[in-house]
């Protein structure tokens, strides 16, 4: 509770400071006697306590009590410019003692009430203070001090004049005193705010010291972090799966990883502090200077390179090294993390080589190699397939398969890719194909093409294909060739036969025509003398006129002489027998022409070259042509039988070729006849060739008596140069030449019946229509 | 609030009506709170407290200013928050930052009377910064909590100010006729400045020796806790400065202070040495007024 003030007076009132028991007491002149002084004391009010009174007796123990703290400092005073004040020590017998007396005070003040001039003395103490030497004991005359506002000063001659108990007197004593108090107050204050200080100082500075020792604290904590981060980190390198290494600028190395280690074989000790010239001899030179060290290791930063190290026994090894600048805080350093590649690189190496191995297979084969990803475009190709379609390889790969290499049909129309046979079958369910095509190169031409196809399967799913493929042009062409070729080389092994058989019908026809002639020469005279005899019968005789009576006009002994004539040649003539003879030979020169004719259209026929195309064809009439222009082949050693079947369809076929066949096969069933009449002269074998529809397809029997296939050659006589004839007899190339026409051709097919000793019967089947150009299937 | 119809005689908000409005306007800034409550936890360390002032740039740039300036004394220039936390401690940036910030509360407003927002602000800055010198020239280690304190305990007026206003200008008005500040505002509002400003102190969480302060610094007698010699710092302190002309509300009339007195075994030089000083010590610290 208490009450409230206004004024600090009030409030140092109010809490009954020591001041407040004070009241004035003035001493009245008349007591103080000369040389007599009294000590003053004035609170703020001006009112004065007297302190002691020298002479009058024993001081006031109550204000005795008061005086060690009042310490007037003359000095403080003046620094706080309340006064100035230049003493005068009174020339006091007592002052000494009464100053003895209170040993703490700084100086006092003595204000003698002496009869004429007041006095102050101040103590040697307080004078010094002032930086006065005053001799002790000197009368203080005069008081120069400042009022209150400080800023006069003012001399006051005290009471010389006045004496006695003056009003201005006491209120300069109230004036003086009052600035003594302050004086005194300012010392206690300053005592009171020094000590304050002193314990401000104190507490700021144990506030400090805590704040400081947070700070260090924290710090310490986050040093210890980091220090925990470091050792993790370090952990972290030391056991990293690749090698690590971390060299200063220099190039010397400061840390060196467990896998380091075990790449390189040092011991970490064996290594720090070394350059990385020890593990990496080609980087850096041992005894390069700074400069290069920082060329070198500058240019190795970012991005990983292949370099060599050097092992502890010496070894090279492939390094795969990556390096990296790091500014550590306080200054930079190069780490290196690297692998041991010698692995890699040996498999690099048989990997290029392989690869190499491959482009060479590639390159050399003679075939066109393509390859093709899913969506049928050209991935590679070898050279041979860019030769032979006339694009570079580069300009191949990418472009699509089917437009640009079987893109038209052989005959000349666009082939779209549904109807396109290759392009059906690829990527469907077959891995492997073969086929035949006809491929277009760059410039428009083309050529005909045997082609493979085999789809690239990886882990089930088909990743493009390999398509392989020849130029069978020239093949064709020389097939072609060949046969003509064998065609004519038939017709010449034909040619004497066949000039045989038209040499014999040749000859009777000129025997015949012979006896014509001669008959004819005969019947001329005849014919002479039956004219002599017409002519003497005029031509122009009347009309109906030439009757019996006109008979007697003509010379009747001309007409019995040509008569005789007549007679006479008739009976020369033998003329029953020319009557007879004539039409006889006349009809056999007839037949022999016929003969003739027929061998001459056989062999055109058979020799006529039709078409390189498939044709409908009248088997039955090719087999009669082969049989007759063939005749001498056969007719000395058997008898043929054909067994056509009538109304036998029209074959679409190679005419050319069926012809040969049938021409080969014939020749062979009379060879092995003629093999076996050798043996048994006089026996004629027999061949029988007979033809039947069967289905789709027509059948073909051609059967001998001759001496059968032995079992042991049986699987080979359709190999190509196999002959059991004797050497110029036949190449071997007849059965061959059959199984590729049948076969190959015509898709058809050839079988043979055979009997040792007895007989062999040939079976070729042909479709009547061809079964489109299906490709033949191959194994799955 | 306005100043319009302060004629009225309307009756005031009740209390919780008041805490509720002055909730709604939430008029500490956040960082004030935040600064605040890192300072209260004892396991925050100077990082903690650099890093919610580093969201208020402003701030920061003010209490720095305020650092490098005489008051303190540093040799060289100090440039970053953690300096300043190095320097002085966390303790007396923490001050500075709350300082700065509650200042915002003061700004604007024209005088009534001899009352003024500026006036009351000084003498709040003053209190704080006398209770800080008398708390350190009694060896009080916490001096920096004191002047918390000393800052803070006014601060039930301002947010009367702020949000009754209306009834906070009769109150000024009938301090004319006599009685305490605070007997005028229980009669006219229900509640004094003391009371409104100890709930919000409670609910912006403000350190349990600040609360004290503020809830007790005009009825010192009815506290029995552990925060006593604080609540006498800043008694002796509001005594002080507004003897010394820097009232609360313009009225020069003190609370005497003599359990203080005994408590804090204060002498009267303490006393007039304190109050000398302080003139000088606010004219250091006079940044703090502008801040």
């Amino acid at each position: 509770m208490g009450h409230t003030a206004s004024s600090f007076e009030e409030l140092y009132l109010a809490f009954g400071a020591q001041v407040r028991d004070g009241g004035a007491v003035a001493v009245p002149p008349e007591l103080v006697g000369e040389d007599l002084g009294a000590w003053f004391f004035a609170n703020q009010r001006g009112e004065c306590l007297v302190l002691e009174s020298l002479g009058c007796g024993a001081p006031d123990p109550k204000l005795r009590a008061v005086v060690p703290s009042l310490v007037s400092s003359i000095a403080s005073a003046s620094e706080s410019r309340k006064f100035r004040y230049i003493p005068q020590v009174p020339n006091n017998p007592g002052w000494k003692a009464l100053v003895g007396r209170f040993p703490q005070a700084e100086g006092a003040i003595y204000f003698g009430l002496l009869t004429k001039a007041p006095a102050f003395g101040g103590s040697s103490g307080g004078c010094e203070k002032l930086g006065q030497s005053v001799a002790e004991g000197s009368v203080v005359r005069r008081a120069i001090f400042a009022d209150e506002s400080g800023s006069q000063e003012t001399g006051l001659p005290i009471g010389e004049e006045t004496g006695g108990d003056s009003p201005a007197m006491w209120k300069f004593v109230g004036l003086l005193l009052r600035a003594l108090w302050g004086c005194h107050t300012q010392t206690s204050l300053l005592q009171t705010r020094l000590r304050h200080m002193k314990n401000e100082h104190q507490v700021l500075r144990a506030s400090q010291a805590a704040a400081i020792n947070e700070a260090i604290e924290e710090r310490d904590k986050r040093l210890r972090e980091q220090e925990t981060h470091i050792e993790q980190l370090q952990r972290v390198m030391m056991l990293a799966a690749d090698g690590i290494f971390i060299a200063n600028e220099q190039g010397f190395l400061e840390s060196f990883n467990e896998q380091a280690r075990r790449i390189f074989g040092y011991k970490p000790e064996e290594v720090l502090g070394k350059r990385i010239s020890l593990i990496f001899p080609e980087l850096l030179a041992p005894t390069a200077g700074p400069e290069a060290t920082h060329t070198v290791l500058k240019s190795l930063e970012g991005g990983l390179r292949e370099v060599i190290g050097r092992r502890k026994d010496g070894v090279s090894i492939p390094i795969e090294l990556g390096v990296s600048r790091v500014w550590l805080g306080d200054r930079w350093v190069y780490t290196g993390i690297f692998r041991d590649i010698t692995q890699r690189k040996q498999s690099e190496e048989t990997l290029r080589r392989l690869h190499l191995q491959n482009q060479m297979i590639l390159d050399a084969a003679g075939e066109g190699i393509v390859g093709l990803d899913t969506s049928r475009r050209i991935v590679f190709a070898n050279p041979a397939a860019a030769k032979m379609l006339g694009w570079p390889v580069a300009e191949l790969v990418g472009r699509f398969w089917h437009e640009t290499v079987h893109h038209t049909s052989e005959k000349g129309d666009p082939l779209p890719r549904d109807a396109c046979a290759m392009c059906a079958g690829l990527f469907g369910d077959q891995k492997l194909i073969c086929g035949h095509q006809t491929f277009w190169r760059r410039d428009g031409s083309a050529f005909p093409a045997d082609y493979t196809v085999s789809l690239m399967v990886d882990r089930g799913r088909c990743t493009g294909a390999v398509v392989t493929f020849r130029d069978v042009g020239e093949k064709l062409r020389l097939e072609a060739h060949l046969r003509q070729a064998q065609k004519l080389e038939s017709i010449g092994q034909l040619a004497v036969g066949i000039a045989h058989e038209i040499n014999t019908p040749t000859q009777y026809i000129g025997d015949n025509l012979r006896f014509l002639r001669e008959g004819f020469e005969e019947l001329q005279d005849l014919l002479k003398e039956t004219a002599q005899l017409v002519e003497i019968f005029p031509q122009d005789g009347p009309k109906g006129s030439a009757e019996k009576s006109d008979l007697e006009a003509f010379d009747s002994t001309k007409i019995l002489d040509e008569l005789g004539n007549l007679k006479r040649v008739v009976q020369a003539t033998d003329l029953d027998y020319l009557l007879e003879e004539i039409p006889q030979a006349i009809q056999q020169a007839l037949e022999g022409v016929e003969r003739v004719t027929k061998i001459v259209r056989s062999m055109k026929e058979f020799s006529h070259p039709h078409a390189g195309q498939k044709q409908p064809f009248d088997l039955n009439r090719g087999i009669e042509s082969t049989l007759t222009v063939s005749r001498n082949e056969w007719k000395y050693v058997a008898e043929v039988v054909t067994d056509f079947e009538p109304n036998l369809p029209l074959v679409v076929c190679f005419p050319d070729d069926i012809n040969q066949m049938i021409l080969n096969l014939v020749v062979n069933a009379a060879h092995a006849i003629g093999d076996k009449v050798k043996k048994n002269p006089g026996q004629k074998g027999t061949i029988t060739v007979s033809t039947r529809r069967d289905g789709p397809m027509v059948e073909i029997r051609i059967q001998d008596t001759g001496m059968g296939i032995p079992e042991k050659i049986q699987s080979r006589i359709f190999e190509p140069f196999f002959t059991t004839k004797e050497v110029g007899r036949g190449t071997g190339q007849g059965l061959a030449i059959v199984r590729s026409i049948v076969v190959d051709r015509h898709g058809g097919t050839i079988d043979f019946q055979t009997q040792e000793g007895v007989n062999t019967t040939f079976i070729v089947r042909l479709p009547i229509e061809p079964l489109g150009k299906a490709p033949s299937v191959g194994t799955r | 609030m306005g100043n319009a119809g302060f004629l009225a005689a309307e009756a005031p908000p009740t209390l919780d009506r008041v805490l509720a409005r002055i909730d709604e306007i939430s008029t500490l800034p956040q960082v004030a709170l935040n600064v605040m409550e890192v300072a209260n936890d004892p396991r925050s360390g100077a990082a903690d407290l650099k890093e919610v002032m580093e969201t208020d740039a402003a701030l920061s740039a003010r209490v720095l200013r305020c650092v490098n300036s005489s008051a303190y004394g540093a040799r060289e220039r100090i440039t970053n928050l953690q300096q300043a936390i190095a320097y002085l401690g966390l303790k007396q940036i923490r001050n500075l930052a709350i300082t700065a910030s509650v200042s915002e509360l003061f700004r604007g407003a024209d005088a009534i009377g001899n009352y003024s927002r500026k006036g009351l602000w000084r003498h709040c800055v003053a209190v704080g910064l006398c209770a800080r010198l008398l708390a350190m020239r009694r060896r009080i280690d916490q001096f920096e909590d004191v002047f918390l304190a000393g800052l803070l305990h006014d601060i039930g007026i301002i947010l009367e100010d702020q949000h009754v206003h209306g009834h906070f200008r009769r109150v000024l008005a009938a301090m004319e006729s006599g009685g305490t500040f605070p007997e005028n505002e229980r009669q006219i509002l229900g509640f004094d400045h003391t009371i409104l400003g100890g709930r919000i102190a409670e609910k912006w969480r403000f350190p349990e020796s600040v609360r004290t302060a503020i809830r007790y610094h005009h009825n010192p007698s009815g506290y029995k806790g552990q925060d006593l010699t604080t609540l006498h710092c800043v008694q002796a302190a509001n005594a002080i400065c507004t003897l010394k002309g820097y009232t609360a509300v313009g009225v020069k009339l003190a609370d005497s202070f003599q359990e203080a007195i005994l408590a804090l075994a204060l002498t009267r030089e303490d006393i007039l040495v304190l109050a000398e000083d302080l003139d000088q010590a606010l004219a250091e610290h006079a940044l703090l007024f502008q801040i």
